[in-house]
């Protein structure tokens, strides 16, 4: 089996490429073969919007892309094509190549987690890449759900307040690490796509939307909610709705249990903190809640980097918040490794990695 | 096969900026397409939601990027995927700044930026390939004397140009020049299959020229401040035009049919800019390309060979540079190399037809009252070049550019309609080039205190009473009437160029920003400023006519009198040559100088 990480970042030049690059340089040093995608295109010399460099990717013969067709000719790596995806992306089909000739490339993988899977198996069964990175792009995270395991780049691109920053990622980590459903429970509900509302074993409801997005299903729950054990939510949990329920329901969720398919579906509905508090809400009534599929955030890599805009020149230039203190702040306040690449390197990430083989 | 009705879903994620998505919505529903506009203050979960209820098939999102916008953009697709509609959903992004990375940065499955067209959208929801309407799109070669049959409606000034034209075709029967024999030996050389038949040429050509380019012959010597281009630099050269060319997607400037196509002037002295400046201009809609050769290169006998490049104004002519220019050149672009003045006119041309140059331009009169050539040297030099010209069916402009030295504008007018009766005569297809600006003969006369129009377009008009031929704003149209400022300098050419084409010219050279000013080097971005404000008003006055006052009339009729009373003068004087020397087509008191390069070099045959 593959290892498979994601690169997922807070923000806009939050340093998810950089923590690619560093892993898989010292990866290199590693007798694995390593295979690399993405959820979007990343790998421009500059900044799609602030003109500010970016950093892009070096690969070393051997290596297992996935990119968009219009990407391959960009970089300067030399590669031969190895399959043909009917994947098709703003900038062309997706393609599988190997790199024949070290160099840079340009990287634009697949956008939905459903092609993300599709290209991760081909990347695994047909070209036994053994470990992959999943470099992000932007703020975006909900494909990375298909990955082991994501590093989550954050920094004074997201906010330049550390303390806000920070309090944002720890968060995050809450949210990333709420507990897995039991075998039981999954077998109830592995299947459902659409919002069940559950009585010990049996599916006594199942509403018409597959995400809680809209009051009227608030209302549905808490029509049947003195009846009922446990609600399941597959899709996407906003947090007002979240924050309607625990109004709508208050004291009722003594004994309850909210489940909701993975961590990114209630971590894209809203901003963490404000989710983490209305699951503080949902905890001191007495419920519970917990996630059919875990998906771990493994290390927390931070950038003080930011882009500061000018205002004289209506320019753009590199900005940087105390490096230390975001450091130290960080590392102080999560559960999970914490690296600034550029002035540590990756060493801690490495042999988190090294772990799984 | 019938195309699937889709349901397609408009959500404005931007209060202002929501008109693309309207303009489209019309588009996709006259295609047959359900569409529903949703309001644009719904919260992403509101559309998450409307696309869910509603079953749409594709979503169409419009936002204008800005700093953090991305990242408001990358949450609602994470929403989308969250809510589990990412694989039943196609949605792409439009709005000012998208590009197909940002899309794929963002995650949409396509971006639409400025210039998108309903039938891109149309294909991206019925999920076809977009292939671009390539004939609407395409520039094309225009011929500029394509439907002209140069028929003279004033008759009494076609006699008279018959006969004066007479008078010099008679003069030159028994003349030549070592121009006129260095050009036929050059033709030689382009057309021998042998290197040592070329090398003997080549020797012979070197005894017709001036000392410093015998010296290249003889010894390979460099003129100065001038050197040939490295293997280097002209593989560097290839690998840009390649480069470039493989990425051109050239603007059009004209918005109706009826506007004139557009010219710039290039000669940076290297050859490597000026394909630079001309792949710039190209790319946005400079229909033609004028190439100016250094004021030195005129005032010398004989022509260089090699690819040389310059460190000063003036682009050198050489067989090489010139091909080399030639061949970067996008398919549609015309291209006009000079030969209106010098002592290398006949093999100007020569070297131009030779190449495949679209146009070339030839006058005697400015050429030795305005650009310092003998009178005589330059009328048996023309006549040959004109030969030349028709050989290779090169269609030539008349420039009447003695005006800006202060000679008014019915003389000027009066050399430009002998010159081109004598290119008719000699099988040529000549072009009218009337200055379209604030000339000196204006400035002291005053008819353009009130406006730059009445008479501009008095000169279109008397034109066009006389002759059924192309013309050809020049060069550049509004000089003089431009400052430093680079807004007033592209305002002022813009509006030269609606005035000319609401005279129904058929072309326009125009000068770049900060030309007239620059005190440098020429810079691409104020060429772009021209053309772009040459665009834009194009745009803005469409097939609407600018309407000069009562004195345009009356000014048109006085010129045309005031060409017949020269011609007059001219054919009475009964030698072309020798009215020229004389001034009777621009006198010393009126700033015209017969030059004196080439003095005493005509032979008898």
């Amino acid at each position: 089996m593959a290892f498979i990480i994601g690169a997922a970042g807070t923000a806009k030049n939050t340093g998810k490429t950089t923590t690619t690059s560093a892993i898989l340089d010292e990866l290199y040093r590693e007798n694995i073969l390593i295979g690399l995608t993405s959820i979007g295109y990343d790998g421009e010399e500059v900044d799609n919007i602030t003109g500010l460099p970016k950093p892009r990717l070096f690969l070393k013969k051997g290596s297992i892309v996935a990119t968009a067709e219009k990407c391959l000719a960009a970089g300067s790596a030399e590669y031969k094509i190895m399959e043909s995806t009917d994947i098709v992306t703003p900038l062309g089909k997706i393609m599988i190549v190997k790199i024949t000739e070290d160099g840079l490339v340009v990287i634009a993988g697949p956008n939905k987690s459903s092609e993300l899977r599709c290209i991760l198996n081909m990347m695994t069964q047909n070209w036994k890449c053994e470990f992959i990175m999943v470099d992000g792009a932007l703020n975006r995270i909900a494909p990375m759900v298909e990955t082991d395991g994501i590093i989550l780049a954050t920094g004074a691109a997201r906010n330049t307040d550390i303390d806000e920053l920070v309090s944002e990622t720890w968060a995050y980590c809450e949210l990333f690490n709420l507990p897995e459903v039991s075998a039981e429970e999954k077998n109830i509900i592995h299947e459902q796509t659409k919002i069940c509302l559950i009585k010990h074993d049996d599916i006594i409801k199942t509403l018409d939307y597959g995400s809680l997005i809209d009051k009227k299903s608030v209302d549905s729950i808490k029509e049947h909610i003195k009846k009922i054990t446990t609600i399941y939510i597959p899709a996407l949990l906003s947090e007002n709705m979240l924050r309607e329920l625990n109004q709508t329901i208050g004291s009722l969720w003594d004994g309850k249990i909210l489940i909701v398919r993975d961590p990114i579906k209630i971590a894209a509905g809203g901003n963490p903190q404000n989710v983490i508090c209305e699951i503080s809400t949902l905890l001191n009534s007495g419920g519970k809640i917990k996630v059919f599929k875990k998906m771990p955030i493994l290390a927390i890599s931070v950038n003080p980097f930011y882009p500061l805009y000018r205002y004289e020149n209506n320019n753009y230039e590199a900005g940087f918040v105390d490096a230390d203190e975001l450091f130290s702040k960080m590392k102080k306040a999560v559960p999970v490794p914490v690296v600034d690449v550029k002035r540590q390197g990756v060493n801690v990430l490495i042999s988190l990695i090294k772990t799984h083989f | 096969m019938p195309v699937q009705k889709k349901k397609v879903l408009l959500a404005p994620l931007d209060p202002v900026h929501d008109i693309g998505l309207k303009m489209i919505k019309r588009g996709l529903e006259q295609a047959g397409h359900e569409t529903l506009l949703l309001p644009p203050d719904y919260s992403h979960e509101e559309i998450i939601k409307a696309i869910i209820d509603n079953k749409a098939d594709v979503v169409l999102v419009s936002r204008t990027l800005g700093y953090g916008v991305a990242e408001i953009l990358g949450k609602f697709i994470d929403l989308a995927e969250a809510a589990g509609i990412r694989d039943k959903v196609k949605i792409g992004i439009g709005g000012m700044a998208i590009r197909p990375e940002l899309a794929a940065e963002l995650g949409f499955d396509a971006g639409f930026g400025p210039g998108t067209t309903v039938q891109e959208a149309l294909a991206f929801v019925e999920g076809r390939e977009y292939i671009p309407d390539e004939v609407k799109g395409k520039k094309i070669k225009k011929d500029i004397t394509e439907g002209y049959d140069y028929t003279f409606k004033n008759k009494s000034i076609e006699k008279l140009l018959d006969s004066i034209v007479d008078g010099i075709l008679d003069y030159v029967s028994d003349k030549t020049t070592a121009a006129v024999q260095r050009a036929e030996l050059r033709k030689k050389i382009l057309e021998s299959q042998n290197e040592s038949e070329k090398q003997s040429l080549r020797m012979e050509y070197s005894k017709l020229c001036d000392e410093t380019v015998r010296a290249f012959y003889d010894s390979g010597k460099y003129r100065e401040k001038t050197r040939p281009l490295s293997e280097a630099e002209l593989t560097s050269l290839n690998n840009y035009v390649l480069e470039v060319n493989s990425r051109m997607n050239p603007l059009k400037l004209q918005h109706t049919e009826e506007n004139p196509v557009v010219f710039i002037q290039y000669g940076t002295g290297c050859p490597f800019m000026d394909i630079a400046h001309i792949k710039s201009c190209e790319a946005w809609g400079a229909d033609g390309v004028v190439h100016f050769d250094p004021s030195w290169g005129a005032r010398t006998e004989g022509f260089f060979e090699g690819y040389i490049t310059h460190e000063e104004d003036g682009s050198v002519i050489t067989y090489e540079n010139l091909k080399g220019i030639k061949d970067s050149l996008s398919p549609s672009t015309l291209w006009q190399v000079r030969a209106h003045r010098g002592l290398n006119t006949p093999e100007t041309v020569l070297l131009a037809g030779k190449i495949g140059a679209d146009l070339t331009k030839i006058n005697i009169a400015y050429g030795s009252l305005g650009g310092g050539t003998d009178p005589e040297r330059l009328t048996v030099d023309a006549v040959r070049a004109i030969k030349y010209a028709a050989e290779y069916n090169m269609p030539f402009d008349v420039v009447t550019n003695e005006e800006l030295c202060g000679v008014p504008a019915f003389k000027a007018f009066a050399g430009m309609l002998i010159v081109s009766k004598l290119g008719l005569r000699l099988g040529g297809r000549p072009i009218l080039q009337p200055l379209f600006c604030y000339s000196p003969e204006v400035m002291v006369s005053g008819q353009m205190e009130d406006n730059y129009v009445d008479f501009n377009a008095a000169k279109i008009m008397c034109l066009r009473n006389i002759v059924n031929a192309p013309i050809w704003c020049g060069a550049p149209i509004g000089f003089l009437t431009q400052t430093e400022d680079r807004v007033q300098s592209s305002l002022m050419t813009a509006l030269h160029a609606s005035l000319a084409s609401s005279l129904g010219v058929d072309a326009i050279s125009i000068a770049s920003a900060d030309e007239a000013f620059s005190g440098g080097p020429i810079s691409v971005p104020a060429r772009i400023d021209t053309l772009r404000a040459t665009q834009s008003a194009f745009r803005f006055f469409g097939k609407s006519d600018i309407v000069p006052t009562k004195f345009a009339e009356t000014w048109a009729r006085e010129i045309e009198s005031g060409i017949e009373t020269v011609l007059e003068s001219v054919a009475k004087n009964g030698n072309f040559v020798d009215a020229l020397y004389k001034g009777l087509l621009g006198s010393r008191e009126e700033g015209a100088y017969p030059g004196r390069a080439g003095s005493g070099t005509v032979i008898k045959k």
